[in-house]
């Protein structure tokens, strides 16, 4: 064991998951002033204990090092913080309409809504609830006739809104459907019935209020809390959105972050943010913020078919387009350029490439940018790649941040989308750890739930909604899905020195699940839950 | 273009919309000189994110005190036009006026072919409502001949107005009331297989025209005809050789330097084929000469 002073605290009493090969389980694990003291036995560890030290029993619960986030959008939790989560399982909670409900109600009473103030909910989809019709506002309307009501649909394409929120949104009923819109419509009626889709949606979106700075940064707390239930200590916000950027730097100015915020800058404002100095992307953690990198979105998604194959779809477009085979978001002079600037002044490159003609795109600028100096440069998803390109990864270096958990949540439409051979080989995790390749694995929140537990069992079970497993070949260990959590994010984000492993030395960010990942039935990994997280040595959660 | 434009604003109060990364021809603070509200569209693909920063901008704008009269948003270079418009359509205190697609003539073939960005590029001058063709001035005239070819396959129901490198010429279109048409005619739905035929006639004669019978001619053909161009010769100046072109409700004739080939006119229109026997009726206007038909698709 590791020696040093009196602890502050001792977590001893169930399994240690340390993720530092070199010495992989403990029985014990101290902290002192906000890291980790020493990793070893109960017994040796007992020495540190001082009249003052806090004694953790786990009581057989299993300690890990806190997770980091390997992709998402802080900014969504910001926003989502004060609306309803109407989601249904594993998103939610919400199987009927009668549980909808029962939700929007107790959340108008938590915020204390009063008449006229708007309700809003997210996450809406009847295709996963245990309903056989669309929501109407006649569903809503007795329960809350006062307060104008918006569910947004799961898609973020369109809502559910009571007769109240049709109103306050000053939208007629009988508006005709536009073109590209979608109205659902009351029996019998030309009247508007609830649901509003794309563009039957957008003249109500663009008519409501947007949240204020102030309600944005109070925002903040809500949104660490719900990283901090998930178990992380590092969060990402990538690309931060060019007008909420200067809100991070007020929210760590005005001491208002306890967790670590990673913010990438987007490639749209990149040169004019590097104007004011290169150093800015480097600088270490100023009250928990700091800037990564650089981010560039280079393409769709593939489930929209807005990803950019090399080979067309088996299935048309989004638009019913024959041979489809999506779109680059950037154009190659574009992402040339970034890379390179980014390459020459040392600053990390992060790429969101769906498809393997977007990876064709961002390898290409790697070549002709040359080696990047310092930087890791990590590419979002990576989900279609082909394996050839695996092999350029590790060549160079890359770091690709899976998304396994769209093997379940829309495994069965890539197989319809792309066949079999190209769909089961989405998110190549066994692949890129036979090629030695350190990858980290995220949830793209709000696109699917925090819950790393979640991304852990898709990476180990890959099975999707219909029960398929989507590439049974690609399924790796707990302990390899672990890693993509832990030591190997950590890697990512060039932290692996401090973080992602309970090693003495490095930052007390630990994280207590209620069972241990590598000793339960695989299938019952995503029932595991986080009961304390911990920052900087100090609880940040604690599950009631 | 845009500078052209806000220059020659008449007190109309503009707010732009820039797509500012690796921007060279637009400068904010230069379009800010000239009055106008310029917002910086930095969040990413302006068609594709419900939350992006169009919305956001155009909300914005509308709330002002002094809210602009009119605003020109510039699409990014990966854009689908098409979709940017119908999403500010969408507001209700908007209004549209046009889709404009500016393609560069000197790089415009190579970037519809490139590996990457073609088919993206082949379709955003598909959307177009109107293509504004630019830096002609920095082709040779073959070269224009076989892209203004492939330009009427492109895109057979987009007037193509032509501009030279620098010029504003072409700034005035940006709110010609005949632009707003091309959104209000709802899509066909797919698989329509009318959907983008057009009929092409062609007239052809080795007499020279009466110049006021083709005035005539030609104000006949501004309802029914998207495009038409070609080589005259007037009777009162038999030696010149002149060019005509015409484009929604612009139409121009300019001399050419002579040629030694046979004095022929040669004029091609195009028009949407539902509008077949009335092209025919203003192309047999021009007076006793041959003249010939056929259709034309606009996809596949």
């Amino acid at each position: 064991m590791s020696k040093a002073g009196a602890a502050d605290r001792i977590f001893f009493g169930g399994d240690v998951i340390t993720m530092d090969e070199k010495r992989p389980v403990a029985e014990a694990v101290a902290v002192a002033d906000g890291k980790i003291s020493a990793v070893g036995s109960k017994n040796d560890l007992m020495a540190l204990k001082g009249p003052s030290t806090e004694m953790v029993d786990l009581r057989g619960r299993t300690l890990l090092p806190g997770f980091l986030d390997g992709h998402s959008h802080f900014i969504n939790a910001v926003r989502l913080a004060s609306w309803a989560n109407v989601s249904s399982p594993p998103a939610g909670e919400v199987k009927t309409f009668a549980d909808l409900i029962a939700t929007l109600k107790a959340y108008k009473e938590r915020l204390g809504l009063k008449p006229g103030e708007w309700l809003m909910g997210y996450g809406y989809d009847v295709t996963s609830m245990d309903e056989t019709r669309e929501l109407t506002r006649a569903d809503l309307d007795p329960h809350f006739p006062d307060n104008p009501v918006m569910l947004l649909h799961v898609s973020l394409h369109g809502a559910v809104l009571n007769t109240a929120g049709f109103k306050a949104a000053n939208y007629d009923l009988n508006t005709p459907t536009p073109a590209g819109g979608m109205t659902a419509r009351k029996p019998n009626s030309t009247e508007a019935a609830g649901l509003v889709m794309e563009h039957s949606f957008l003249p109500i979106y663009m008519v409501m209020p947007t949240p204020t700075e102030a309600q944005q940064l109070d925002g903040m707390k809500a949104a660490q809390a719900l990283y901090a239930s998930n178990g992380y200590t590092t969060c990402q916000d990538a690309p931060m959105e060019p007008p909420t950027r200067p809100l991070y730097h007020k929210a760590a100015d005005e001491n208002r972050l306890y967790l670590d915020v990673v913010g990438y800058v987007s490639w749209l404002e990149f040169p004019q943010v590097l104007e004011s100095g290169a150093e800015r992307f480097k600088a270490p953690y100023k009250n928990h913020f700091r800037i990564g990198g650089v981010k560039i979105v280079g393409d769709g998604s593939p489930q929209g078919k807005t990803a950019f194959w090399s080979k067309p779809l088996l299935t048309p477009g989004p638009g019913g387009e024959k041979e489809w085979r999506g779109e680059p978001n950037v154009t190659p002079e574009d992402l040339n350029k970034t890379v390179r600037l980014a390459y020459d002044k040392g600053i990390q490159v992060m790429t969101h490439c769906n498809g393997d003609a977007t990876i064709d795109m961002m390898l290409e600028a790697h070549e002709k940018a040359g080696a990047p100096m310092g930087g890791r440069t990590v590419i979002i998803h990576s989900q279609f790649m082909r394996p050839a390109q695996l092999d350029k990864y590790a060549t160079y270096g890359f770091i690709p941040s899976f998304f396994t958990n769209h093997t379940f949540f829309w495994g069965d439409v890539h197989v319809e989308n792309l066949g079999k051979e190209r769909a089961y080989f989405m998110s190549p995790t066994a692949s890129a750890r036979k090629r030695g390749i350190r990858f980290s694995n995220h949830s793209d929140f709000a696109v699917t739930p925090l819950d790393p537990m979640f991304i852990l069992w898709s990476s180990v079970n890959r099975t999707s909604r219909s029960g398929q497993v989507i590439g049974p070949d690609e399924r790796i260990s707990a302990h390899d899905g672990l890693r993509a959590l832990t030591i190997d994010a950590a890697y990512q984000y060039g932290e692996e020195t401090r973080k992602g492993s309970i090693e003495p030395g490095k930052i007390a960010d630990l994280t207590i699940l209620d069972k241990n990942p590598t000793k339960v039935d695989p299938a019952a990994i995503k029932d595991i839950k986080v009961s304390e997280t911990v920052k900087d040595g100090k609880t940040v959660y604690k599950r009631a | 273009m845009l500078n052209a434009l806000l220059q020659s604003s008449d007190g109309v109060r503009y707010a732009v919309l820039i797509n500012d990364f690796g921007s060279v021809n637009i400068d904010a603070e230069l379009i800010a000189s000239y009055g106008a509200q310029t917002v910086e569209l930095t969040n990413g693909c302006a068609c594709c994110t419900i939350g992006g920063d169009l919305i956001l901008a155009l909300k914005e704008l509308i709330a002002r005190d002094r809210a602009p009269e009119r605003i020109v948003i510039e699409a990014s270079g990966v854009a689908d036009p098409r979709s940017v418009a119908r999403l500010a359509a969408c507001h209700p205190a908007l209004s549209v006026h046009g889709t404009i697609v500016v393609a560069d003539a000197e790089t415009i073939l190579d970037r519809a072919d490139d590996k990457y960005v073609g088919g993206l590029v082949r379709r955003q001058i598909a959307a177009a409502g109107t293509i504004v063709l630019s830096k002609v001035d920095l082709i040779d005239a073959g070269q224009l001949a076989g892209l203004r070819g492939w330009m009427a396959l492109a895109a057979p129901n987009a007037p193509v107005m032509e501009s030279a490198k620098g010029s504003g010429s072409a700034a005035g279109l940006l709110f010609e009331p005949h632009l707003a048409a091309d959104l209000r005619t709802p899509p066909s739905a797919p698989g329509d297989p009318t959907h983008g035929a057009f009929t092409a006639m062609t007239y052809q004669s080795d007499a020279p025209l009466d110049r006021a019978r083709f005035c005539a001619a030609v104000e006949a053909m501004i309802p029914v005809v998207a495009r038409a161009k070609g080589t005259i010769y007037f009777a009162d100046e038999p030696e010149t050789r002149c060019q005509f072109q015409l484009s929604g409700e612009r139409w121009s004739i300019e001399t050419l330097p002579s040629s030694a080939r046979m004095h022929l006119t040669r004029i091609v229109a195009i028009a949407l084929a539902e509008r077949e026997a009335g092209l025919h009726a203003v192309i047999e206007g021009l007076g006793g000469a041959e003249v010939r038909g056929e259709k034309l698709h606009a996809r596949d």
